[in-house]
């Protein structure tokens, strides 16, 4: 998984929505998406399975008419390893699927994601905390040092799976 | 998709819903009407007039929601200024970057010599003010430093003082001159003021507009989740059904929004924009709010020697506008009893109500209760789908009859179409005049029916109205001083 580059994109709307249409499911299934009563629990999923691989999700609000404030979906920004795109692109449109297949199908999207989870999951929790404070010293300009993070997280294995560089100004997110 | 706007600096906000289905619901929710069962249009139409009313107290009724306006205010007449002088702005070229291009050619005289001068001086100011607007909105540039930023707030500092005729000098500094400008928020691309106003107003709906109904009906909150997708949204919130950790977020809302920023405030001693400006307010005492254990402690400003306490006791003291400041042209006219009546002026009117505001939330903290985070009060104007609901109940300590109130709602109304425009020609957008004038067509309709003793122009055609209002966003004949 460590292969491939980091590889972002964004969109206006929610995490499923925009990674079914990124792997061309039917546009009428989305639409029927959008009216599932519970799809909140599949956008929580599908973020967790994007952390499980490494990956990381933001948000913007929207500003691009700087003076307004919209009551709209907010800015979606999704950054993946290459190879893992397609994993994630590929679930996500199965469980809009399936969501959509027949009034309890949302349980059944859920449980596919989880397996997912299980399955192509290479950070731990503790790792994917890490992770997350580096992004955030990274973005603020604070350098990061092995001794900021908890001690039970194996930084030279983050290292290995071609998550985070060791370099002059301490640990930083391969991106 | 159902949605809402608010404007800043505006007394407008719009609900594309109609209102019909909002009084249907309220009288639902007082057991009452025929509704027995609320639909989704019903909750669009209730959360979504809720999320913009708060947006509208949060942004005209804090020390920073004034520095806002003030802003906004300047660049309204900037623009227009410069739209007159230069014509406006090809689409996709910013006004600033088109008046630059252009040229004034060779002055004829020291009269002209001193004109260009002026208009140069405006377009820089316009420049300085659009792009400190712009760091506080959303979230400074990356790679902007603390000293730089603090330098192009003292900047506008500047600008405003002279603008509103403020005598005061403190000024801008930094603790920490080289660190990034910008805030890191988890799960959060960047972080501004619109991000707080953003999740103050959330919290709003789900403390209050969902907490008070979904006892009632508890499909609710799973629907409201949906909507909003809000567990991802904010994250960073935590759990969303813990109204105790919303109300601490609120609080913190609040907090970041009432530090000591706006130019009228005297203070013996310069301000770190670490304690005066929202973002770094919020990101200095956010860890304090997500701990369970602190939750309801008391937030002070983590850098000492700044009176964020003593914020609003000062401006409700201060002279938010000084003589020669907003309606100078007015006062050298002879015509400034007029321009500054709140009864008729729309701009003093939100200078009064500010002053109101900061005196009465300064009663609540003094007799020690929880800061006042209600939404009491309503905007001027809310426009639905099928209804302009014109709301005249504010308390700012004057009578404002019928002719009055047509007199301030039709300044009201020009006030918001030059600022929408203004904002457009800044950014170069091409402005929406369309779909503006569609938007306020049923305000016109209303003032034209209700309100036409007090118009300007006697007039039953609301398009010969809202034509009047556009026209005069370019036009002298409605400028500062003038209708106002």
């Amino acid at each position: 998984m460590s292969n491939g580059e980091w590889v972002e994109d964004e969109w206006e709307g929610t995490l499923a929505e925009g990674l079914a249409r990124r792997a061309d499911l039917d546009p009428s299934d989305i639409e029927l998406f959008k009216n599932v009563e519970g799809r909140s629990d599949l956008e929580v999923a599908i973020d967790e399975l994007v952390e499980a691989l490494g990956g990381a999700v933001e948000y913007n609000e929207p500003t691009a008419r700087g003076a307004e404030t919209h009551l709209i979906v907010s800015r979606v920004h999704l950054r993946l390893r290459e190879a893992a795109w397609k994993l994630v692109e590929q679930a996500a449109a199965l469980a809009v699927a399936l969501a959509v297949l027949n009034p309890g199908g949302l349980v059944n999207a859920l449980q596919l994601v989880r397996t997912v989870i299980d399955a192509a999951t290479i950070l731990s929790p503790a790792e994917r905390d890490a992770v997350r404070l580096i992004m955030e010293n990274q973005r603020s300009g604070h350098p990061t040092s092995r001794n900021d993070l908890d001690p039970g997280v194996d930084v030279d294995s983050l290292i290995a799976k071609g998550v985070v560089i060791d370099g002059e100004n301490g640990l930083s997110v391969s991106a | 998709m159902s949605q809402g706007i608010y404007r800043t600096s505006s007394d407008i906000i719009e609900v594309s819903d109609r209102w019909e289905q909002l009084l249907e619901f309220r009288h639902w929710k007082n057991g009452r009407g025929l509704l027995t069962k609320p639909t989704d249009a019903h909750l669009r139409a209730y959360f979504t007039e809720a999320h913009e009313h708060m947006h509208r107290v949060d942004v005209m009724t804090t020390a920073f929601g004034l520095l806002l306006w003030r802003i906004d205010v300047t660049i309204t007449a900037d623009a227009r200024a410069l739209v007159r002088q230069f014509g406006p702005p090809p689409a996709g070229t910013p006004l600033v970057e088109h008046c630059r291009r252009a040229s004034l050619g060779a002055p004829v005289g020291l009269d002209q010599v001193r004109t260009h001068l002026m208009v140069h001086r405006t377009v820089d100011e316009l420049d300085r003010l659009v792009r400190f607007r712009a760091h506080l909105w959303s979230g400074a540039t990356p790679g902007l430093t603390r000293s730089e930023l603090a330098a192009e707030g003292n900047e506008v500092l500047d600008i405003l003082r002279n603008r509103f005729d403020l005598t005061t000098g403190w000024r801008f500094t930094t603790l920490a001159p080289e660190a990034p400008a910008s805030v890191s928020v988890p799960h959060r691309r960047s972080f501004g003021t619109v991000d707080i106003l953003e999740r103050s107003a959330t919290i709003w709906e789900r403390v209050w507009a969902l907490a008070s109904i979904e006892e009632r009906c508890p499909r609710t909150l799973q629907w409201w989740l949906d909507w909003r997708d809000a567990r991802n949204r904010y994250r960073d919130m935590g759990d969303l059904n813990d109204l105790v950790n919303l109300f601490a977020h609120k609080r913190l809302a609040l907090f970041a929004l009432s530090g000591p920023c706006d130019p009228a405030l005297s203070l013996d001693d310069d301000v770190p924009i670490e304690a005066a400006l929202p973002a770094m307010r919020w990101a200095s005492s956010r860890a304090a709010v997500v701990h369970p254990q602190h939750r309801l402690d008391p937030l002070e400003n983590p850098v000492a020697g700044a009176p964020d306490t003593e914020v609003y006791e000062m401006l409700a003291s201060a002279t938010l506008n000084g003589q020669y400041g907003l309606f100078g042209n007015a006062e050298r006219a002879g015509n400034g009893a007029r321009a500054t009546d709140p009864r008729y002026s729309y701009l003093a009117f939100v200078l009064r109500r500010f002053h109101d505001e900061f005196t009465q939330r300064t009663r609540v903290e003094a007799g020690g209760s929880s800061v006042r985070n209600v939404p009491r009060i309503n905007p001027l104007v809310s426009l639905f789908d099928d209804v302009c609901v014109v709301h005249l109940t504010e308390v700012i300590g004057v009578d404002i009859g019928r002719r009055e109130s047509g007199q301030l709602l039709f300044s009201l109304l020009m006030e918001y179409i030059h600022q929408e425009l203004a904002k457009q020609n800044v950014s170069g957008e091409t402005p929406d005049v369309a779909r503006l004038w569609r938007r306020l067509r049923p305000m016109a309709c209303r003032l034209v029916t209700d309100f036409h003793d007090g118009l300007p122009v006697r007039t039953e055609d609301p398009d010969e109205l809202l034509g009047l209002a556009f026209y005069s966003y370019a036009a002298s004949i409605y400028g500062p001083g003038s209708a106002r």
